[in-house]
Formats: C-alpha cells, structure tokens, sequence
C-alpha cells in the first residue's frame, strides 16, 4: 500500500508572469524543511526569469535551517535571473530577518500598514 | 542542574523533540510566561537541539542527547548536552558577517543568544546551558 502524500506546505498561483506561494503552516523547522525547499524549488524549475513572491503571513516559527533554504532558493532564483520576494513577514519572524541581517539579502517585505508605520 | 523540579530525558533524533519542546511550552504557560518568553525558548531550545543531533551526534540515532530543564517562575533553565567532541562557539563565524551572509548555515546559535538572556557552553563545548528571565517581572 502506498504512504500517504504529505499536506503540501504552499499553496501557489500564477498571476501573470509572477508565482505567488502561500506558506500554508505556521511552523517551518527541519522537519518540513526538506520538503518545502522541494516545492519551493519546484516553482522555479524549467522558468525562464522566475518571478517568485512567497507569503510568509501565516509563519510565526521559523529557525534557522529554513533560513538556510531560503538562502539558497534566493541564490538559484537569482542565477536563473529571477527574483524572490518574501512577503506579509511579521513578528517574530520578521525579527529573525533583522537579526540575521537577511533582509539586507534578500528581498523581505512587512504587510503595507506593518511597513507603513 | 541540582535545581528542584528539574525535568530530565533523553532523545536520540529530532523526531523525539517535538513532544519535548510542547511539554516545555505547556510548562512555560501554565507558569504565566508572556507568549514572546515562550516562543523565545522554543526556539532557542530547538537549535540547541538541533546543533547536538545533527552538528555534536553527526545525525547518529544510537548516540543520544541528554536534556534537562526547570520552569520556575521567574526563571526557565535548560541544558542539552551531545556525546560529540565538542567545539569552540569563539570559533563559529559571524553569520551577519557581508562575506557570510550567503552561507547556508551558521545562524542557529545567534539565534540561540538573542532568544536568552544567557547562553553558555562547558569548556568542551558538548554541553550548552540556556537561560531566559521571565520578562514580565
């Protein structure tokens, strides 16, 4: 009998020539990393100039390893002349960014009120 | 840890760290823990973790990690100590360092000490000890 299929961890649509990925958990940690750097890089793969913008509202637990993994998504999205936003990043997790000094990296992005004030 | 209260296990995988860090959690709120003071030690005991199963026990499940903690209430303390030959936490390199950032990893123990209000490690580096102040008192 076949396992069953793991929920998947983003939800993704194209609008235009823009994906936008949907983080669908509030926990990103090592073990669901693995499979979300999969499907992350499933979107990417085969397109010309990605344009990738994931929605990371709904994350409130996020450490390090998935830093990691979105490092090295920046970097292929980045060589195949794309681009990665990371969007609606609060709290906590937004904090890590900072910390981290990530968001001079890559492209993170508060929700517009958030950012505004 | 002679501290009354002290819980103590032993984990061998991260499979086994989440119901750890939901009983640590519970502890916490049922103490009257702000919900930031919770979430900082989750996070802080999960790359601690993290770094003795994968970086000290090299991922070996038959190597095991020992794991101690107390919630009083002023005060949360844990220990995570690995069976690995240790390393020097002077040595790891900056990871907010420009030549850094790029890297993969090396960020768990600075997140590790913005968590805590104190991280220390043993001389041989196997063993790191975690504390956070309870923030609202």
């Amino acid at each position: 009998m076949m396992s069953p299929r793991p929920a998947p961890l983003v939800h993704a649509r194209k609008a235009g020539d823009v994906t936008l990925a949907t983080v669908l958990t509030p926990d990103l940690h090592e073990a669901n990393a693995e499979d979300l750097g999969e499907e992350l890089f499933r979107l990417g793969e085969g397109v010309a100039r990605p344009r990738l913008r994931l929605d990371l509202a709904q994350v409130t637990f996020l450490t390090s390893t998935v830093l990691g993994k979105l490092v090295c998504l920046h970097k292929r999205v980045r060589a195949a002349g794309g681009e990665l936003v990371l969007l609606n990043v609060t709290g906590y997790v937004y904090e890590v960014f900072e910390l981290t000094r990530l968001h001079q990296f890559l492209d993170v992005r508060r929700p517009p009120r958030a950012a505004a004030s | 840890m002679l501290v009354n209260g002290t819980q103590v296990c032993w984990i061998h995988s991260l499979a086994d760290a989440g119901p750890l860090l939901t009983a640590v959690c519970q502890a916490m709120e049922a103490a009257g823990y702000p919900e930031g003071d919770v979430l900082a030690v989750r996070v802080a005991v999960w790359e601690a973790l993290v770094n003795a199963i994968e970086h000290g026990n090299g991922g070996d499940p038959a190597k095991q990690v020992r794991v101690s903690y107390v919630v009083l209430q002023g005060v949360v303390l844990a220990e995570v100590e690995d069976e690995g030959p240790g390393f020097d936490p002077a040595q790891v390199p900056d990871p907010r360092d420009p030549e850094n950032l790029e890297r993969q990893g090396g960020r768990g123990l600075l997140l590790m000490r913005h968590c805590m209000d104190l991280v220390t490690h043993n001389d041989l580096g196997n063993r790191v000890n975690l504390c956070k102040y309870h923030s609202a008192r």
